[in-house]
């Protein structure tokens, strides 16, 4: 995740005339970040609708709180958090609507939406880690999606998620484990 | 499964490779090809986690038009209630003629005959 140029304005001063009130300006970064976005928060609800939900609230929050927006981090690093955040707050309304399964989510038509962009790793191998990683539990997914995807500490994903560091790694571990059974047969290696 | 096949296996998901292990099991683990390969399905499973990051879902046609239409809500509702608790001057003249109204008949009814 980068600063992007927008043509002839940079993504630095999308966010100071987005923070001055401009929401035209606002606007573009969402253009930019929508999938970004969108991306992050499927993985951790596990839900399309839910997702776009998530996605929208973030955007929401963001636009709302952009005013203390101290450019410290990179702004798509800021988006990220407030992305994890929102989907963590909308944990219980998924678990009253969960009704879509995951092969409804990734291999339905609109999962032409789909970009791998590394060589030598094929769609269908993504699709069957993705399929994996939705069958995880809650708790579980979260560490894993934000530890092994997304490269955060485990006292980064401790604070966010508000739980010790310990909780952390040992979600780590069982979410690991259970996706190594999932998508190696675990059985296989019983004998 | 020897019993220290078993161990490490239930220590590999929590490290990043063998030699994080502890020198007795990293040491079993770097002769016992069993180990080895349960290793290398775990470095497997890191790669394409880390993998994934570069892989991203289109957001839904009209995602951002839909985001602009809800940056602007709270404002119209705002405004639709000030609208709501600040009347309008022809309101205010028909409240007040009705009430002028209202006083002149209750005095007509209350005075003697």
């Amino acid at each position: 995740m980068s600063g992007r140029e927008v043509g002839p304005v940079n993504e630095e001063d999308l966010v100071s005339l987005a923070a001055s009130g401009d929401d035209a300006a606002f606007g573009e970064l969402v253009r930019i970040h929508q999938h970004e976005v969108y991306t992050v928060a499927l993985r951790m609800v596990s839900d399309r609708e839910l997702a776009y939900d998530v996605a929208q609230e973030a955007f929401i929050r963001a636009w709302r709180a952009i005013g203390r927006f101290r450019g410290d981090a990179k702004f798509s690093t800021w988006m990220h958090r407030i992305t994890v955040n929102t989907a963590l707050t909308h944990r219980e309304r998924r678990k009253r609507n969960r009704t879509d399964a995951l092969d409804a989510m990734f291999f339905e038509p609109e999962a032409d939406g789909l970009t791998p962009e590394r060589a030598g790793e094929s769609a269908a191998a993504h699709i069957s880690l993705e399929s994996a990683l939705t069958d995880l539990a809650d708790p579980l997914r979260a560490v894993v999606v934000l530890k092994d995807i997304y490269g955060w500490s485990h006292a980064e994903i401790s604070e966010h998620l508000d739980i010790s560091v310990t909780a952390a790694k040992v979600r780590l571990h069982r979410g690991r484990k259970a996706l190594r059974d999932t998508l190696w047969e675990y059985k296989e290696d019983r004998s | 499964m020897r019993p220290t096949c078993r161990v490490v296996a239930i220590r590999l998901p929590g490290v990043d490779d063998i030699t994080d292990l502890s020198p007795r099991l990293a040491g079993h683990a770097s002769t016992c090809l069993r180990c080895q390969a349960e290793a290398a399905r775990y470095r497997s499973l890191s790669r394409r986690l880390g993998a994934l990051e570069d892989v991203s879902y289109e957001a839904p046609e009209g995602f951002v038009a839909a985001v602009m239409d809800r940056l602007s809500q709270p404002l119209t509702d705002v405004v639709a209630l000030r609208n709501r608790l600040i009347p309008s001057p022809a309101a205010v003249a028909a409240a007040t003629g009705a009430a002028v109204v209202a006083i002149v008949v209750l005095r007509r009814l209350q005075a003697p005959v």
